[in-house]
């Protein structure tokens, strides 16, 4: 016998009310389970598809490239470099691109776009343009004017597939970048940006266009699990250094995009407070029980100061008196939650009605909730620190009443 | 040789807006194994007086001594500690701890003593037979007639060997025959163990077994006899 088994006792001894109070934690603890990891899923979700839409998990860039895009700044020798990273461990697949900036018409219709030369057959490998065509079909490794379009860009200029357009840009040199292309496919990329101004060639065909003389933007490279990246950068920035390259920079996707990664902080940490919010109304109401119990064993407390238990020792016992009961429901809570959470993680949960806004946000409709200790920790902490501090006051009460006044309480 | 001294106290508190003196001025020395009973009607200040004896409430003026200890200017938890080490209390309402059994409420002074498990559990066993309560060890407060609840209280409050038991209308919510054997049990102990007794009581049967007898009213000693 000892105060936690004492303790332990006391939660039994008004069991219906008990059992609600530990309802109450394992019900604020579920949701937060359930919303950190839908949380958490969701931004796994958005890297993942920024990632394989795009982006890769890191590139490879001339140094100083990155922000200005200054198609001047390319790199050289990409056939070496392509060598070395498609020989790196935990890489997929690496597509070279050349990225530029050019007005494209279509009859009397003109819109700003983004031009992408990229190696069709590498590019399967690297991002998910194959599969994100709506109409005609992917680029031909052969026809080397073919074009794939966003499909809203294409829209707005009034052309369909097989139309021919025009681009104007400015090349790497100064002088004018400008050729027609044909339109091969049109695609859908779900990121509203990209829909409205991508345009893919064959980098050939955009090299010449811009005077790059097979000198390219950027290398995107795919690997097996985002983990790797920081291991893989260092190894290829060294691989690339010990080759000659001196003037490649590897790049990360948080660095190429670091909007999103500062997004996800602040999601993440303004979800944490309004998390903290609703847990404390659910607070109260457990320091509402947790006054009562303390309320109803006022003469109790009294005859134990009686008996020589010093006020320590009493606000000890009630204090965790009300841990073990949010520990009960913080148990249940996580199993609970955990439970609802491995269910969905690989299914998803189809947010579909919310289709265009997530596709802003370049995020899939189909949310898969992940569990992680991250989601744990955080879900369990809030809970256990808001019970704590909620508990302290009827422990304190009790060790500091006085005991003649506590014993005549009835 | 004096074990508690009570010199001159006085206790007044606010019943709203008037002052109620409780204590007016009492004077008191007890003997170490003396069986006293304190007597006087309701409203005499019998109660209140156990209360300052063991400290758990706090003299208006006066001092209080017990077993060299000066109470009045004690700590709270100085005087948790007396009350651990050296006076066992017996309730009018047993007031014993609802969550455990009557050998585990035995126990409950021993663990805050910090004893040992298995010398608590080997005391507290010796000490329910004592009281006749052996075979009701793992039995719980509300599985046992007030008689049996007032035996464990009394064994919680011997079990420590305390200098002094301060029993608070012990008998009052007994039927004279389980208070008799109470008070048998009590005296008992008392001649065995030369333990210290003191009780606020109205009951006769309790001032036939005292050996020494203070008459309170109106919160001062009316008499004080030895038998």
């Amino acid at each position: 016998m000892d105060i936690v088994r004492i303790a332990w006792r006391n939660i039994g001894r008004n069991k219906r009310r008990s059992v609600l109070t530990a309802l109450a934690v394992a019900f604020a603890c579920t949701v937060l389970v359930f919303s950190m990891a839908l949380q958490r899923g969701s931004y796994a979700d958005m890297i993942r598809n920024t990632v394989h839409a795009h982006t890769g998990n890191l590139q490879v860039q001339r140094t100083g490239y990155w922000p200005d895009r200054d198609i001047a700044r390319k790199l050289t020798g990409s056939a070496a470099m392509l060598n070395i990273i498609d020989h790196t461990e935990h890489v997929v697949a690496a597509a070279p691109r050349v990225n530029g900036a050019a007005l494209v018409s279509y009859g009397h219709r003109t819109f700003g776009a983004a031009l992408f030369g990229t190696d069709p057959e590498r590019e399967k490998g690297v991002s998910t343009l194959a599969d994100v065509i709506t109409e005609g079909s992917y680029l031909d490794k052969t026809d080397v004017n073919g074009a794939l379009v966003g499909y809203v860009l294409a829209k707005n200029l009034g052309a369909e597939v097989g139309d021919e357009i025009v681009f104007l840009g400015q090349g790497a040199d100064g002088s004018i970048a400008a050729s027609t292309l044909i339109i091969k496919g049109l695609i859908k990329r779900g990121v509203a940006e990209m829909d409205r101004t991508a345009v893919f060639a064959h980098i050939e065909t955009i090299q010449e266009a811009f005077s790059l003389y097979g000198g390219i933007s950027e290398i995107a490279v795919l690997l097996d699990d985002d983990k790797y990246r920081p291991e893989t950068v260092r190894q290829l920035e060294s691989a690339l250094r010990d080759s000659g390259h001196d003037d490649a920079a590897v790049l990360g996707w948080p660095a190429i995009m670091p909007g999103i990664e500062q997004s996800i902080k602040l999601d993440w940490s303004s979800g944490i407070i309004i998390y903290s919010v609703l847990v404390l109304v659910v607070g109260f109401g457990i320091a509402n029980t947790f006054l009562m119990a303390f309320m109803e064993r006022i003469h109790e407390f009294g005859v134990l100061k009686a008996l020589g238990m010093r006020p320590a020792g009493i606000c000890v016992m009630v204090y965790v008196e009300s841990l073990l009961l949010t520990a009960i429901g913080i148990l249940a809570g996580t199993v609970t939650g955990s439970l609802i959470v491995l269910r969905f993680q690989h299914t998803g949960i189809d947010f579909g009605y919310s289709d265009e806004m997530m596709a802003e946000y370049g995020l899939d409709p189909i949310i898969h909730p992940q569990l992680s200790t991250l989601v744990l920790a955080w879900a369990v902490g809030i809970v256990l620190v808001i019970a704590m501090l909620v508990a302290i006051y009827p422990a304190v009460k009790a060790a500091t009443l006085k005991p003649v006044e506590a014993l005549r309480h009835r | 040789m004096p074990l508690i001294e009570v010199e001159n106290i006085h206790k007044e508190y606010e019943d709203g807006k008037t002052t109620v003196h409780a204590l007016r001025g009492i004077d008191l020395t007890i003997d170490a194994g003396e069986f006293t009973a304190i007597a006087g009607p309701s409203g005499s200040g019998k109660t209140t007086l156990l209360n300052l004896i063991s400290g758990l409430d706090a003299v208006s003026a006066g001092n209080i001594t017990l077993d060299s200890v000066d109470i009045s200017s004690a700590s709270a938890r100085k005087l948790s500690q007396l009350r651990l080490e050296k006076i066992g209390f017996v309730f009018q309402a047993y007031n014993l701890v609802p969550v455990l059994t009557a050998r585990e409420n035995v126990e409950f002074t021993m663990l805050l003593q910090g004893v040992p498990s298995g010398e608590r559990r080997k005391r507290s066993l010796d000490m329910l037979e004592r009281v006749g309560l052996g075979e009701y060890a793992d039995r719980k407060p509300t599985a046992m007639s007030g008689g049996q609840q007032q035996r464990v209280a009394v064994a919680r409050a011997i079990v420590t060997h305390p200098r002094v038991v301060l029993a608070d209308e012990p008998t009052a919510n007994l039927d004279s025959e389980t208070g008799s054997r109470l008070l048998d049990l009590m005296k008992r102990l008392n001649a065995e163990e030369d333990m210290t007794f003191v009780f606020s009581t109205h009951d006769p049967m309790v001032m036939d077994y005292s050996t020494r007898l203070v008459r309170l009213h109106d919160g001062k000693v009316k008499s004080d006899e030895r038998k």
